[in-house]
């Protein structure tokens, strides 16, 4: 489909990027001290805090991520959902009080407290780094995501400009104007979303919904006969027609009407028969031309006034009642659904001919209880196979969500920015309420997005801002713009603890750098430039990679590396340094190593063929289950073999 | 609610074969309530997540079941883990004693103290 980018859209998008701007710059004289630069004097008010903790905290991921996962296969997008918010759990109830008592200003100092160690210092910075470099991919990946159709630009140059903008605020004002964004972000992405769902239940169900729903070939024959099914096809006004032999044993038919338009439709059994729906097609051919659904892309298309497009997808097939619903309600809604059946989407390639190579968007029949069930997604269909270890991808990601958040450098050092534990335990309270609430959300919006009939087929991560253009248009252009701010706020906080990482744990602790405030300050923004322009070129480079899949990846890799160590040192007396270096860095390198080795990294980012080997010693794709326990141990392991003799 | 030694909690956890002398008197952190209080509400609430994710996992027919019409298990249990989550927070927020580390509240000038 072609975006046509929307003039509100436009203009609401750089009046509030103006706005975060000039905030930036009206607080930025205040922080000059490095204190003031990077725990923000310690003073923020705690439930400006808290709603900054849901701020940073719902990123791109969250936000476009999730609602996408389940508007294409249900509710196994929910998962994430739940178990980002469980690890709100551990950071409140283990880990918030002991760390606001330890720490100065980052999470490399939190972990040397006790021990100062060089050695923690510089292995607790690099993990810093590690991890905040891959929670920036899908970020800036979202951004580009965000910009092109919005505004109509290519990928990267959403990517440049989330990287400038950031860079200059990260430069100008440091941790309060961050902070302040990512109040500001996280109130609006909440309370738009809370009217998109109230725009929801009042839409209701009904089978023609959405300004741009498109009338796909929708027949429903019962009993129908093999034998006359093509008169009766006729008798409809489609004459079915042949296109080679690649077509032959496949659930599809070609149909071409009087008018000459030609059309794909799958055939898709039901309980009493047969459905025919539309399907949608690109075919590439050898030599560089490309036709979609039929047209083909380019001058000659414009000039015979067709559009080669995509058509929005997404829409109930039957509701129970029969009629449209009218305005329901947040219980109702569920209800209804379960009870309709949904056309869902999928894709296929097949081979024709001459090298030429067709992509086919398909739609498949689904029950609405199905699609509220877990299990739908590629990724945890494992949970419906028997035997144990298709189950492990799924239990080692609810394991590594459950342990990541609390792992976050740029979710722990916000914990600085507030006066004492009672505020850091307030102000979390407070996150947890707006984070949980917008979860609850997300359910309502993606299902909401499933049922629109404005879905892009080709693009999940679009769902939600579509969702709110098919209601409604100032809706769709405030919710695109607080997304972009979604994406400012969230690689803000990550630039922020990446230069903490350089400037304070491996520049001045390790190396021994002599600084003083000031410098440490200048110091801390050249890294953020520095650390900016990196992130720019790696979101360029990985556009194609699934955002939700990259934060994963940076979960899973903070589980490992960080919490084992802050867990032990904070509850087991006998942890010694040796034993926390240890710790870190085995947990870091071995859950590297077993994504990048990862049957999911061969395929989507090498596209190579994986060596049989690495299927025997990495079965699944989640390291978590492995490598957070591995951890623990080393650190164990190590600490009682360095015992100090007292 | 009385506190409860942490090292027993351990001891109660970790299999027998771990020698005794590995876990002996836990930090100082334990003596305080706030932690314990926490504590309590971490096993708790992983609990009812970790009974979520096996029933997905080795169950997953028991979260089709409708609790209420349209409603089925796995969309309440997710809900339900949400609020939880926030109950829970605020009964630990509630049940919270002021830290050792706060400073107390600003000395009166004496001539407010008629």
């Amino acid at each position: 489909m072609t975006y046509e980018p929307s003039l509100i859209a436009v203009v609401v998008f750089f009046v509030f990027v103006g706005i975060t701007l000039a905030l930036s710059f009206y607080l930025g004289g205040r922080a000059k001290s490095s204190s003031g630069y990077f725990a923000a004097h310690g003073q923020i008010p705690w439930f400006v805090n808290g709603v900054a903790f849901a701020g940073d905290y719902l990123s791109a991921a969250s936000f476009l991520g999730i609602c996408g996962m389940i508007a294409f296969y249900g509710y196994d997008g929910f998962l994430y959902s739940i178990g980002y918010l469980a690890g709100w759990i551990v950071a409140l109830f283990v880990i918030a009080e002991p760390m606001k008592r330890l720490g100065k200003f980052t999470f490399a100092d939190a972990l040397n407290a006790n021990y100062q160690s060089r050695g923690i210092q510089l292995v607790a910075g690099v993990s810093t780094l590690a991890v905040s470099l891959f929670y920036l991919i899908p970020q800036m990946v979202g951004a580009g995501v965000l910009v092109r159709p919005l505004l109509g630009f290519d990928h990267w140059v959403g990517v440049v400009m989330v990287g400038a903008v950031v860079i200059l605020i990260v430069v100008t004002a440091g941790m309060v104007s961050t902070t302040w964004v990512q109040f500001l972000k996280g109130a609006l992405l909440v309370l738009f979303s809370a009217v998109l769902t109230l725009l929801i239940l009042q839409r209701g169900f009904s089978e023609h919904v959405g300004t741009e729903a498109y009338p796909f070939i929708n027949l429903r024959l019962i009993d129908p006969d093999p034998e006359e099914l093509e008169e009766e096809l006729e008798r409809k006004g489609y004459r079915v027609v042949t296109r080679g032999s690649a077509w032959a044993e496949r659930p599809y038919l070609w149909l071409a009407t009087a008018d000459g338009t030609t059309s794909l439709v799958r055939m898709i059994e039901t309980a009493d028969g047969l459905l025919l729906h539309g399907a949608q097609w690109i075919t590439d051919t050898a030599d560089g031309r490309q036709s979609i659904n039929g047209v083909e892309t380019g001058q000659s298309a414009l000039d015979a006034g067709k559009v080669a497009e995509l058509e929005p997808v997404g829409h109930i097939a039957s509701l129970p009642s029969g009629e449209a619903t009218g305005p329901v309600g947040p219980l109702s809604f569920f209800r209804i659904l379960s009870r309709s059946e949904l056309i869902l989407w999928e894709r296929e390639f097949v081979e024709e001919g001459d090298q030429a190579v067709t992509t086919v968007y398909y739609p498949k029949l689904i029950s609405g209880a199905q699609a509220l069930r877990p299990g739908e997604h590629p990724k945890f269909a494992g949970i419906r196979k028997e035997g144990f270890w298709p189950k492990l991808n799924f239990l080692s990601l609810m394991f590594a969500l459950f342990c990541g958040t609390a792992s976050l450098p740029h979710i722990l050092i916000r914990y600085y920015t507030v006066k004492d534990a009672a505020a850091a335990r307030k102000s979390t309270i407070v996150g947890i309420a707006t984070i949980g609430f917008f979860y609850v959300l997300t359910l309502y919006m993606g299902l909401g997005a499933m049922t629109s009939g404005a879905l892009d087929v080709t693009n999940n991560n679009m769902a939600a801002p579509l969702l709110a253009r098919s209601i409604n248009e100032w809706l769709f252009a405030a919710i695109s713009a607080i997304a972009f701010t979604t994406v400012l706020g969230t690689v803000s906080g990550l630039i922020l603890a990446s230069a903490g990482a350089i400037s304070h744990d491996i520049l001045k602790n390790y190396a021994r750098v002599e600084m003083t405030d000031h410098q440490q300050v200048r110091v801390a923004k050249l890294a953020s430039v520095a650390i900016g322009m990196i992130a720019i070129v790696l979101g360029i480079l990985f556009e194609k990679m699934n955002v939700s899949y990259l934060v994963g990846w940076a979960f899973s890799v903070a589980a490992s590396a960080n919490l084992p160590a802050l867990v032990m040192l904070l509850f087991w007396k006998r942890t010694t340094k040796q034993g926390i270096i240890a710790g870190v860095l085995v947990g870091m390198i071995s859950s590297l190593a077993w994504i990048l080795l990862s049957a999911d990294t061969f395929t989507e980012v090498y596209a190579v063929t994986r060596p049989a080997l690495l299927e025997t010693l990495i079965p699944f794709s989640q390291p978590g289950i492995v490598t957070i326990p591995l951890s623990f141990l080393t650190l164990v392991a190590v600490s009682l073999a360095t015992q100090r003799k007292l | 609610m009385g506190g409860y030694d942490a090292s027993q909690l351990f001891a109660r956890l970790l299999p027998r074969f771990i020698p005794d002398g590995l876990i002996r008197m836990p930090p100082r952190i334990f003596a305080d309530r706030n932690t314990r209080l926490g504590l309590r509400y971490f096993f708790v609430y992983t609990a009812v997540y970790l009974a979520f994710v096996l029933v997905i996992a080795f169950a997953p027919q028991w979260s089709e079941w409708e609790l209420i019409e349209g409603l089925n298990m796995a969309v309440a249990w997710g809900f339900g883990l949400i609020v939880f989550a926030f109950l829970l927070a605020m009964m630990y927020g509630l049940g919270c004693q002021p830290d050792d580390s706060d400073p107390g509240p600003a000395p009166r000038d004496a001539e407010e103290s008629k």
